[in-house]
């Protein structure tokens, strides 16, 4: 049997968190978290082979989380999608700044076509953060 | 003429103030005419005492208190300045925090139908006309939420745009066929003309399907049953054409200027549709020139309107 890729989604909102987490559970190992400060713990732990990551989260912003991973040499390399409602300029130019190669708006998309994109992420060996 | 009336009223200080919704003495107009007319009558003043009263010690003293009374009018108009410009980052920021706010309950919303829908079609292989009602409804006031959010991103240099090569013709036909429902509810008849080979444009494809959205949207909400919406695609030397005309009721001659502001509404719109907001064709606008195309229009009121932009071409 194939071993499951492992995937952290950081998401405050327990109804999206739900709606993503039960869509996904299917095809891939899950953990889920509402904090920034949990999600740090989680990561460091796991070693998943993706993030989901919302932005604006209680304790720890995504940006905070963002910066942590990028100093840390064994989860640098970890690829980071974005999946946040917060479309201004300023904030997409400092999440790419700090590494991040996909950012999703989630009005735009619908789960199947964040499902896509995570699965392209993860089969795509050469994106790296 | 009408230019010549916008030039007279920004000399109509009170009107000017009572748009600001301050007070007349905190009024930034006002304040710099009362500014301009004591430098007058002072210099006037001045001149006057000086003939009788040559000693050059009471002369400064004068000009002191003038100066001390015009440095109080100058400070008074600062701080008007700075409650305006408070007032625009506060109203900023509200908007800001209540989209982003609305908007995740609405994604929620969104995603827990998707899911949903696919249950019921497991179970039933047959869809609920609830789904694509609940779906229309919650996309409707997505729709809504986004054009006031593109509006304040515009305004405030926020948008940042993803421009890449992609097919034009393609794009065009996915946003129809999503219209699909709304144009079938209505009895509309959708007309697409594209030549056979068209080129590849540079843009970015979320915020084109924004600009068709809303000319589609226009289309459709202001014009009546049964009648005729034609899209038509071409090539126009480094940039492809897209119009969207209908047979609806037109803007009226008087409104072609204003069209473009932000919340305006032409007035024969009002006695069709209510609802809207104004936003649509400001944000298409926008956007299409910031993408480095053009947007325009031509209308007559009472037979139909031709709204289209063009987006530069892809080159290699």
């Amino acid at each position: 049997m194939e071993i499951k890729k492992k995937i952290v989604i950081v998401e405050d909102d327990p109804s999206l968190q739900q709606s993503l987490g039960g869509f996904l559970s299917s095809e891939f190992e899950i953990n889920q978290t509402f904090d920034g400060e949990t999600a740090e713990r989680m990561i460091e732990e796991i070693k998943p082979d993706l993030v989901l990551l919302d932005l604006i989260l209680p304790k720890k912003s995504g940006f905070e989380l963002l910066e942590i991973m990028r100093q840390k040499t064994d989860l640098k390399d970890i690829p980071v999608i974005i999946l946040t409602n917060l479309e201004g300029k300023r904030d997409i130019e400092r999440a790419l700044k700090l590494g991040v190669r996909i950012y999703l708006i989630k009005a735009f998309y619908n789960l199947e076509e964040v499902v896509k994109i995570i699965k392209r992420t993860l089969n795509d060996k050469n994106i790296k953060r | 003429m009408e230019r010549l009336k916008t030039f007279f009223q920004t000399f109509n200080v009170k009107s000017q103030c009572e748009k600001y919704e301050i007070p007349l003495f905190q009024c930034p107009q006002f304040l710099f005419i009362l500014m301009g007319l004591i430098i007058i009558v002072s210099i006037v003043a001045v001149y006057f005492t000086a003939q009788k009263y040559a000693e050059p010690e009471f002369l400064a003293l004068i000009i002191l208190v003038i100066t001390a009374f015009l440095f109080i009018i100058g400070w008074t108009i600062i701080g008007a300045f700075e409650k305006l410009a408070e007032s625009s980052r506060m109203k900023s920021d509200f908007i800001s925090i209540v989209s982003h706010s609305l908007r995740e309950p609405i994604s929620a919303i969104k995603w827990e139908l998707e899911l949903w829908e696919k249950e019921e079609l497991t179970i039933r292989a047959e869809k609920n006309p609830l789904f694509s009602r609940l779906k229309a409804k919650n996309q409707e006031i997505s729709r809504l939420l986004n054009t006031i959010i593109d509006a304040y991103n515009i305004e405030s240099k926020q948008i940042k745009l993803y421009p890449q090569p992609f097919s034009f013709d393609a794009l065009v036909k996915k946003t129809i066929e999503e219209l699909k429902l709304r144009v079938e509810a209505n009895n509309f008849i959708i007309e697409f003309y594209a030549p056979d080979r068209l080129s590849s444009v540079f843009a970015d494809p979320k915020k084109i399907q924004i600009i068709l959205e809303h000319l589609f949207n226009n289309a459709i909400r202001y014009s009546p049953a049964h009648s005729k919406i034609s899209v038509s695609l071409e090539e126009q030397g480094d940039f492809l054409k897209c119009a969207v005309s209908d047979e609806g009721i037109g803007i009226p001659r008087e409104d072609t200027l204003k069209i473009f502001q932000k919340f305006f509404r032409s007035g024969n719109v009002y006695r069709y549709q209510e609802s809207g907001v104004g936003l649509g064709l400001y944000v298409s606008r926008s956007l299409a020139l910031l993408m480095g195309g053009n947007f325009g229009f031509n209308s007559i009121e009472g037979k139909g309107s031709t709204f289209w932009f063009s987006v530069p071409k892809y080159r290699d």
